[in-house]
């Protein structure tokens, strides 16, 4: 029965029954046929919804729709992959990834930001398996997202999808960086103008040689690649208006992000081509600054292995006349505390970390001691207040306390 | 000539670097190497993958299976398998740091022709070969370790009555509570257990968490001691020269993770004993994770070898 209390019109009975034709449900007496009461047609959509018999959440429909967020996180993958111009097998894969990251456990639950920084990391792992130079910084800079949030993220993704994602190298990075600088004549004025081909080429030596002074082995790789790319490009042309640029103008011109470690690798690159430029034949002991170097390192990159001979040999002369002087120094000195570390065979490049270590703490003496020694009740009883300290400290709160109420 | 033992003496002389020898002989223009493994397809303004000029970097970029066939290794130490060296080395902590050892006993050790075995095989253990000690000692620096002081505390109360406590509910549900000698932290829950950091060697560690525990029992309640454990130590020493981590990371792939955009030293998980050991570029060495003192020390020992053969010569 579906209402008690509904009687038939036509005969009379009280057996009314639901019924449906078609799609229109209708209360229908069940000895005569009358049509007691109809009711709509149609359902409006939380009708449908809410109305069912079965929550929503309990039915199959939600399984085959995938929710919002996993929608929004897909088209930002596919965008990211039309940035980066990526083919459409790597794009098909970052889906796939991303698809697969979401649904897992690990990535269920978590924030909305992680869940648009997994888009980003699935991008990159893409590129790394297919070994197509992306750096980590391109998509800190595209998703504009924490550069710690993105590694965390990446990390736990790969863990999670058990992908091989082999890192890319620095030289391999070289040449995608370089693509991003606007420096063809149409971009820019005919004199400051650079082929990627030339730049990408003086870049990669200065970046090798950066490699083998030590400046890049521990370092995030953008900013030296910047720098690189700063110094071929004056030194391609070094003239006065080249010249005239710092590294800001220049990237401000060929519209790349500023970087703040940049400058200084720049100065340590000239340092490097400064300690070079030193051996140069022609200058006879010219003394070789920062702001000279740039004309040379046409000539010091051509001849740098002749030139890092003889300043390794040179580096060894001045080392072996200094420690005759100093060897009877240092013999007392070995007396009085642990003496730095590398001091006895300071080589010519080292990593700046080694050249400009930071003071350590004195060590404090480790005592001898057992672990099962007696323990001072003064010692003790220095850690515990006096009740007069006690009492003082919970008036003190309590003033506090009633002060801020009346506030 | 001298030129020629110059040569072999250069600055860049990566040990594991494959095209090392072709480096010194051809000049920059004449080489192209091609960067292999992209299937980059030629859109837009990406260019073919043509890099001139030999590199320690470009040969990095290769992947290990082009190793081994014009190759020259005879700078490589040789590596026998086999058992460690017997360690010479003091067990206890003699407190006093080895930094200055002198390295030129290491270069006059005979050093014989290596055999190319370093690719065909990968041991789960890293091999060393037969040579001396290190001499290097690492320090402790931190040691984690727990107790159950077995009776429930009033944390309100501790932290109301010791000088030394900080307790904010809201924060973290423990106190936190510090002793001067040793220079040590205690976390403190109200379930009873209680965890210690910051001591520089085992018998400090339980000597504070004992003087902890005796405060605790000061206050007023019957805390005992029981199940005193160490679950963790960190050590940390010097290597004295700097180290090639794109090198290590090729070598031990298997071992080591060395992401520069993200953090500035390899991170290389041994295996035995299972420590995980932070080197940094400039030779300091950080080892975590070790249960005993003796597991840091041998994982040093362990490692000390093949950093050797990342040094430049």
């Amino acid at each position: 029965m579906a209402t008690v209390g509904l009687k038939c019109p036509e005969c009379g009975s009280l057996d009314i029954v639901d019924d449906e034709h078609y799609s229109q449900p209708q209360l229908v007496c069940a000895d005569c046929g009358a049509v007691v009461s109809e009711g709509l047609l149609t359902t409006t959509r939380s009708e449908e919804t809410q109305g069912t018999d079965v929550r929503y959440s309990n039915s199959t429909e939600v399984d085959k729709k995938p929710c919002r967020n996993l929608i929004n996180g897909i088209h930002r993958v596919r965008a990211l992959c039309r940035i980066l111009r990526l083919t459409f097998l790597m794009e098909e894969t970052a889906e796939t990834h991303f698809k697969q990251a979401y649904e897992h456990p690990n990535f269920i639950r978590v924030s909305l930001q992680k869940k648009e920084v997994l888009a980003g990391c699935c991008v990159l792992a893409t590129c790394r398996q297919h070994s197509w130079p992306i750096a980590m910084g391109t998509i800190c800079c595209l998703l504009e997202a924490n550069p710690r949030l993105i590694g965390v993220v990446y990390q736990e993704m790969v863990k999670t999808l058990k992908i091989e994602a082999p890192p890319t190298s620095i030289i391999n990075l070289l040449e995608t960086h370089c693509q991003a600088y606007k420096l063809s004549p149409q971009h820019v004025h005919e004199e400051l103008s650079e082929s990627s081909k030339d730049l990408t080429k003086r870049a990669a030596v200065l970046l090798e040689l950066a490699a083998d002074a030590w400046l890049v082995t521990g370092r995030q790789p953008i900013p030296i690649l910047t720098a690189s790319i700063f110094l071929a490009w004056q030194s391609l042309k070094p003239t006065q208006t080249r010249l005239k640029y710092t590294l800001a103008r220049f990237c401000q011109m060929a519209k790349v992000t500023k970087s703040s470690i940049a400058p200084k690798r720049v100065t340590e690159l000239k340092e490097v081509l400064c300690k070079l430029g030193q051996e140069l034949p022609w200058l006879r002991g010219d003394e070789v600054t920062p702001q000279t170097v740039i004309q040379m390192v046409d000539d010091i990159l051509n001849h740098r292995l002749t030139l890092l001979r003889r300043a390794l040999s040179s580096h060894e002369e001045a080392l072996a006349s200094e420690s005759p002087d100093t060897g009877s120094v240092q013999q007392q000195g070995d007396h009085s505390q642990p003496s730095v570390p590398n001091s006895g065979k300071r080589s010519l490049f080292e990593p700046p970390s080694v050249r400009y270590a930071k003071i350590r703490r004195v060590q404090v003496p480790v005592v001898e001691v057992t672990g099962d020694e007696e323990i001072s009740d003064s010692e003790i009883d220095s850690y515990i207040r006096t009740p007069q300290e006690i009492r003082d400290y919970v008036e003190a709160k309590e003033a506090l306390a009633s002060s801020d109420d009346e506030l | 000539m001298d030129e020629d033992s110059a040569l072999n003496d250069p600055i860049a002389n990566v040990p594991v670097s494959t095209l090392h020898v072709q480096y010194f002989d051809d000049p920059i223009a004449n080489v192209s190497v091609s960067i292999s493994g992209t299937d980059c397809q030629c859109q837009g303004d990406y260019e073919s993958s043509q890099c001139s000029g030999p590199s320690y970097l470009s040969s990095l970029s290769q992947p290990e299976k082009d190793v081994g066939k014009d190759l020259d290794l005879s700078f490589l130490p040789e590596e026998t398998s086999g058992n460690d060296a017997s360690n010479a080395n003091v067990t206890q902590d003699s407190g006093v740091f080895d930094a200055c050892r002198q390295e030129e006993s290491a270069e006059t050790d005979p050093k014989k022709v290596a055999m190319p075995g370093a690719s065909t095989f990968c041991p789960m253990t890293p091999v060393t070969p037969v040579a001396e000690s290190s001499g290097i000692i690492p320090m402790l620096q931190n040691i984690v370790s727990t107790v159950n002081l077995a009776c429930p505390l009033d944390l309100k109360s501790i932290a109301l009555q010791a000088r030394n406590a900080e307790y904010n509910p809201k924060r973290f549900d423990a106190v936190i509570m510090r002793i001067l000698e040793p220079r040590t932290t205690a976390l403190i829950f109200s379930s009873g257990k209680m965890v210690c950091t910051g001591a520089k060697s085992e018998e400090l560690c339980h000597l504070a968490a004992r003087k902890f525990a005796r405060v605790v029992q000061k206050l007023g309640f019957p805390a005992k001691f029981l199940d005193f454990k160490i679950h963790n130590m960190v050590g940390s020493c010097d290597v004295c020269f700097p180290i090639r981590l794109e090198g290590l990371l090729l070598d031990h792939q298997q071992f080591s993770s060395y992401v520069p955009e993200l953090f500035p030293g390899l991170i290389y998980r041994m295996v035995k004993p299972r420590i995980v050991l932070m080197i940094f570029v400039s030779g300091k060495v950080v080892l975590t994770g070790a249960k005993e003192r003796r597991e840091i020390y041998e994982a040093f020992e362990n490692i000390y070898p093949i950093l050797k053969g990342f040094r430049k010569q």
